[in-house]
């Protein structure tokens, strides 16, 4: 039973869903700190070689992903620099961010005598739970057959989702990207909790280029995200700027990615680019729905200062 | 391999942003005049542009690090070392002396010139010319999608003073006006359907390698069920997959191939998935023809072997491995460039298959047994001394019409118009 196509195709979709989940989650912290960081895709880029790197020099999974997570941030903390402090246009930073990131990933890739282009995988990815427990029917492969970083995700939509609604650290955060000037006075910095909350988005998104390196492909390839950045950048619209809606987002994107091409192998006629182009239309559909209903919008509208420059003395 | 023909594939991120990089300083130049030019802008605009500017920099200085200086493109790179490969394929081409170092040669690439597979086969073609003409000059300009882009690269080749310009993928119809308008010039490009006095075309058959591949996985299978993953579904794919079935059926009858196209020619995390779902479905060998190296990881992962698209991913992962045909470009461009020294170069429209050295192997993996290697040796003298012919008829589609009826085939010539079929024995459709 848990050979059959369906159980594996949902084992398969969750672990395809992960690298997106985590940048999504990273980039849904700083836009509810009013942050917008477009450049995703770059930071997962420079992450996933960062990751790769450190995995083929340590070995070690955990080492890698956290390499990889601070190589996101340290690119993060460019766009951070240019629209916090320097109040720049925040869709242009986070496209140059992009173009730094995917040329900075090709000349990290492509440099030395033994270009990591063409070095084997340095990390084994083992699933985390004995195989024991992998056999049990159905839900083995599906909730117990997958490695850390599969559970340690699903924990950090937990964590996130818990920290930005029931702390007073998420309320402070929420609030510097929903009014920044109220915010101000009351007494929080909020060029600091912004500068975190970049530092955190830049994290996840270099965590999830990891993962996708490491555990998905396991080879490193230039440019090897391939848009996977700006669908992690539609997920955090789709899901509301919601955590837990993020999670159900990439799983299901994940899942219908992978369906395209077992309902192929099953010659069932329908394009997979039309399954593919499903989250896309439901993130088009969020915002056409957001702007024709006032009352679902207050739900999952985004953060009233996002993408605005908060500059203290301008009223 | 990827860009070929699809225009639509430009819409991945990676290939827009990194256009020619002469493009990205000419837009960084325009970036800075601007600012200083507006008044109006406040210090902190005009400081954060100059940021953006010099970030942008850093990703040029990213990928062009060796930049030429001076008067050459501002694109073109100085090539990877020469490697030991190099003097190997060196070694056949014909020992020419004397001093060529007025002759310069511009290879323009669809990706990157280490992208292990298409490309990087090329520039190997490059190398090979270079070790054939000591003293003379190769520059290489990357990551060219055809379009706009690609004539400008072609013009700034031409005012580079090259002597013969390369493209390695679909340029015709970008390139034709360059090439009129400069006919001291000779321009070479990869698959063109139109010659000019001074353009000549190349293409090499896939199928012939293919079909060795075929023997190859054919052989290797435990499951009987080979997967297969393709872009999209042109003649020159559909010819790939026919002779890679036609191959492994020749050593197993009981084989199927099961096709799935991925609908890009680059997208690891896509087809990650559809090497997933072919694995799935129970296929214990993968063969592709798509870009990414996941093929690779994921059959290893599944305890089966992979068979490379012109790839040779022998160090990626060693005991999956079995086996990928190469192109050969660098006895055809030696003797394109000696004919164009020579002047007697005469336009043409070169389609070379095994027979033609325009073939050949990557170093076969560990499982490939000697026994496996005589099949495929005897198929490939076979072909290269005529008595096997691929397509030579009985062939049935795998709806069960015959395509190829008893005593005919697909003529050598004639090939690059076949197929819009699937062979008997693939598990597929072509996607409307």
């Amino acid at each position: 039973m848990n050979d059959s196509v369906l159980v594996l195709s949902i084992a398969s979709a969750l672990v395809a869903g992960t690298p997106i989940l985590l940048a999504a989650l990273g980039e849904i912290v700083t836009e509810r700190a009013g942050v917008m960081n477009l450049g995703v895709e770059g930071m997962m880029l420079v992450g996933a070689v960062s990751a790769f790197w450190a995995g083929v020099h340590t070995g070690n999974l955990a080492v890698a992903l956290l390499v990889g997570g601070l190589a996101g941030s340290l690119l993060s903390l460019v766009h951070a620099v240019l629209a916090i402090t320097l109040r720049v246009n925040q869709t242009v930073s986070g496209l140059s961010l992009v173009i730094v990131g995917s040329g900075l990933s090709a000349f990290i890739g492509n440099v030395g005598d033994s270009p990591l282009l063409e070095a084997p995988n340095g990390v084994d990815v083992d699933p985390l739970l004995p195989a024991a427990l992998a056999d049990v029917p159905v839900l083995g492969p599906i909730v117990f057959g997958h490695d850390i970083v599969v559970y340690l995700a699903f924990a950090a939509v937990a964590v996130t989702g818990r920290v930005l609604y029931r702390t007073t650290f998420g309320l402070s955060l929420r609030a510097v990207g929903e009014d920044p000037a109220a915010a101000d006075a009351a007494g929080l910095p909020v060029t600091r909790i912004r500068y975190l909350a970049t530092a955190i988005g830049g994290f996840g998104a270099g965590v999830g280029g990891g993962y996708l390196v490491l555990a998905v492909l396991g080879t490193w390839q230039t440019g090897m995200t391939a848009g996977a950045g700006w669908i992690a950048v539609a997920l955090v619209i789709l899901a509301g700027w919601r955590p837990w809606l993020a999670l159900i987002g990439a799983y299901v994107f994940g899942a219908l990615r992978g369906l395209g091409f077992t309902l192929q192998i099953a010659q069932v006629d329908i394009p997979s680019d039309f399954l593919t182009m499903i989250p896309f239309v439901a993130a088009y559909l969020v915002v056409v729905l957001v702007s024709a209903s006032p009352t679902r919008a207050r739900r999952v509208a985004a953060p009233a200062a996002l993408g605005e420059p908060y500059r203290r003395e301008e009223r | 391999m990827r860009n070929r023909f699809d225009p639509g594939v430009m819409n991945t991120v990676t290939e827009t942003n990194r256009a020619s990089s002469s493009n990205r300083h000419t837009h960084r130049a325009n970036r800075t005049t601007s600012t200083t030019r507006t008044n109006r802008t406040t210090r902190t605009t005009r400081f954060g542009a100059i940021l953006i500017g010099a970030s942008l920099l850093v990703a040029a200085c990213g990928s062009d690090d060796e930049e030429a200086a001076g008067t050459a493109p501002a694109a073109t790179e100085a090539p990877a070392d020469a490697s030991a490969t190099t003097a190997a394929d060196a070694a056949t081409a014909p020992a020419a002396s004397g001093d060529f170092s007025d002759l310069k040669v511009v290879m323009i690439l669809d990706g990157s010139a280490e992208d292990g597979g298409w490309n990087t086969a090329h520039v190997k073609g490059g190398e090979a010319i270079e070790a054939a003409f000591p003293g003379m000059t190769i520059e290489y300009v990357e990551e060219v999608a055809p379009g706009q882009t690609a004539t400008n690269a072609f013009e700034d080749a031409v005012a580079a003073d090259a002597d013969v310009v390369i493209g390695t993928t679909f340029y015709q119809d970008d390139m034709m006006d360059v090439a009129a308008a400069n006919p001291d010039v000779t321009f070479l490009t990869w698959a063109g359907y139109e010659t000019a006095p001074n353009v000549g075309h190349f293409d090499g058959a896939s199928e012939d390698g293919r079909y060795l591949d075929g023997i190859v996985a054919g052989s290797l299978t435990k499951s009987n069920i080979i997967g297969y993953a393709a872009g999209f579904p042109f003649n020159e794919v559909n010819r790939a997959i026919n002779a890679f079935t036609l191959g492994a059926k020749s050593v197993n009858p009981d084989v199927e191939v099961q096709v799935v196209y991925v609908s890009t020619w680059f997208d690891p995390a896509i087809e990650q998935q559809a090497a997933e779902a072919l694995v799935n479905a129970g296929a214990d060998v993968l063969a592709h023809e798509v870009g990414a190296q996941v093929y690779a990881t994921v059959a290893a992962k599944a305890g089966g072997y992979v068979v490379g698209y012109t790839n040779d991913w022998s160090t990626i992962e060693p005991d999956a491995w079995a086996s990928s045909f190469l192109y050969n470009w660098g006895p055809y461009y030696v003797s394109q460039v000696q004919a164009v020294l020579d002047g007697t170069w005469e336009p043409a429209i070169s389609f070379g298959g095994l027979k033609d050295d325009f073939i050949d192997f990557a170093p076969y993996g560990p499982a490939v047994t000697p026994e496996i290697l005589a099949l495929v040796e005897e198929a490939k003298a076979g072909i290269i001394d005529g008595s096997l012919d691929i397509f030579a008829g009985p062939i049935s589609d795998n709806a069960g019409n015959v395509v190829i009826a008893e005593g005919e085939t697909v003529p050598f010539e004639t090939r690059t118009e076949c197929c819009q079929w699937l062979v008997e024995g693939v598990v597929g459709e072509i996607p409307a």
